[in-house]
């Protein structure tokens, strides 16, 4: 167990290039312990830097429960970059490509999942910092979390992106409670095609049923019901009766 | 089969006007870092809604969200809520709405309301001068009833030694302010002030005690429920957003709940 600290600009810079075009097999694990390229943040959190997880939910699950326990200010911890980019770095090994695909297995993904860009341009894309939007999604959905950050091939899947990405999703409990109900299995494992896409071709037709009921089509379907109802208020058994007949597969 | 379009407004949720609803965003008195916000001013008249009608608001910052229930039309709450759960690097922006309890549907909505920040210039309408009083640890002093400047409450030196001490002290803030409010309401109630005397330092307030109290000035009859009135000002603020956190966290180290 080591103490937190945040990476100072020096410490960003190394990482940032590691991230970009660094030996993926070889992270600098050593900045965290370097006193030239960190400094201390003010109050005193521990983290094992050896742990290992399945999932990004487990990473927010442990964050949350283990590292910022006890009487935590919440606003300084989110907006303490430094700090999230020097935990991503701790907790590399759980955030890497677990898949092959675009990129290889143990490859990073885009540098903004690990430091938030000083960019002001980039804002919108915030909530891809993995390690904080896991460790913010479980503060405020517990267990419902897991929903969206349970992809066992990438530490950032395709469902996180298509419903954290929303404003009035990410934060809404009853997407999530619903979302449990429809799309998760009895042992929290996700149903096969609750991630689903509809491709291009079954958006031109009609008929084709590809990807329907899908999680991100929850996601839409919660947002256009969301100008007409207060879904905030509404139990998920009483969304679940307005739902269009393409979600009954999924009850 | 009649014609959808912009202006024919299907979804027959009515836009709550410009300006009918504002909302202020403040950092907490005496605590690092954590923001509230509450409803400044809501104006009931510019919409036509049942009373029992139900009012919440989805706070918004970035890809983060937090929902707020604020009573009905009827009872709207104006104490402060802390905003816990957004992002801190964005701007806030707020969605009021206003819906039907049974079926939760929404009847009327104010979109992208954007808080007016605490931290910014908006003027203060007292302010506070650290002073030698040789005695007492406070004193309200009013220019004269047609001076544009502010009043000023003074306070000893040697307890504060700036403002900014002062207002972040929640006892003092809580003791002193709603004090100062009701020597206020008494001047403004003796010189019969009314909103409409610009270019005097008690205009501003008059409009403030507008959103204390429901009752304007010039519909009650001084001699008889002038008193009354002052009463239900000073009642108001002590109810209202920050000062209501404020006696509440006061009463409660009171009580040994130390936050």
């Amino acid at each position: 167990m080591i103490q937190v600290s945040q990476l100072n600009a020096a410490g960003l810079i190394e990482f940032h290039k590691w991230l970009t075009e660094g030996d993926a097999l070889s992270p600098p694990k050593h900045l965290l312990f370097d006193p030239e390229k960190t400094t201390t943040i003010d109050a005193e959190y521990n983290i094992c830097t050896d742990r290992s997880f399945g999932t990004t939910f487990e990473v927010g699950k442990y964050l949350h429960d283990e590292v910022f326990v006890g009487s935590i200010d919440s606003e300084n911890l989110f907006s303490n970059t430094a700090m999230w980019a020097w935990i991503s770095l701790a907790l590399i090994s759980s955030l890497v490509a677990k898949k092959a695909g675009k990129k290889s297995i143990g490859s990073p993904l885009a540098a903004n999942h690990y430091m938030q860009p000083a960019n002001n341009l980039a804002q919108r894309q915030n909530y891809r910092l993995i390690v904080r939007t896991a460790w913010w999604m479980v503060r405020v959905h517990g267990a419902s979390a897991a929903v969206a950050l349970s992809s066992p091939d990438s530490p950032w899947g395709e469902v996180a992106e298509q419903t954290i990405g929303r404003q009035h999703i990410a934060s809404h409990k009853g997407f999530f409670a619903l979302a449990g109900r429809l799309y998760l299995n009895a042992d929290g494992s996700l149903k096969r095609g609750a991630a689903g896409k509809r491709s291009k071709d079954a958006k031109r037709n009609p008929k084709a049923k590809g990807g329907l009921g899908a999680m991100r089509r929850l996601a839409l379907t919660l947002n256009q019901f969301g100008r007409t109802f207060n879904t905030r208020v509404m139990p998920p058994e009483k969304i679940v009766s307005l739902l269009p007949t393409e979600y009954e597969r999924w009850l | 089969m009649p014609t959808i379009s912009r202006t024919s407004n299907p979804t027959k949720v009515e836009s709550l006007p410009k300006g009918a609803i504002s909302i202020r965003v403040n950092k907490a008195i005496g605590e690092q870092g954590v923001r509230n916000f509450f409803v400044q001013h809501f104006n009931r008249d510019q919409i036509a809604l049942a009373p029992a009608t139900r009012i919440a608001c989805i706070a918004a910052a970035g890809q983060t969200t937090q929902y707020f229930e604020l009573g009905t039309v009827e009872d709207l709450s104006t104490k402060a809520f802390p905003l816990t759960e957004l992002a801190t690097d964005t701007a806030i922006r707020f969605r009021v709405l206003f819906y039907d309890e049974s079926s939760s549907k929404v009847l009327a909505a104010a979109e992208n309301v954007r808080a007016i920040d605490d931290d910014s210039s908006s003027p203060s309408l007292v302010s506070i001068q650290p002073v030698p009083l040789a005695g007492p640890l406070w004193k309200l002093e009013m220019p004269d009833n047609s001076a544009e400047e502010q009043p000023v409450l003074l306070v000893e030196i040697e307890m504060f030694s700036s403002a900014k001490a002062a207002v972040a002290d929640p006892t003092f803030i809580s003791f002193v302010l709603p004090e100062v409010v009701r020597c206020i309401a008494t001047k403004v109630v003796a010189c019969e002030a009314t909103i409409s005397d610009e270019g005097t330092w008690m205009q501003p307030w008059v409009q403030f005690f507008s959103l204390l109290n429901p009752v304007a000035l010039d519909e009650i009859e001084i001699d008889v429920d002038g008193q009354k009135w002052i009463d239900d000002c000073v009642k108001g603020f002590c109810k209202r957003g920050q000062m209501a956190t404020l006696i509440e966290t006061v009463l409660a180290s009171m009580n040994g709940d130390q936050k």
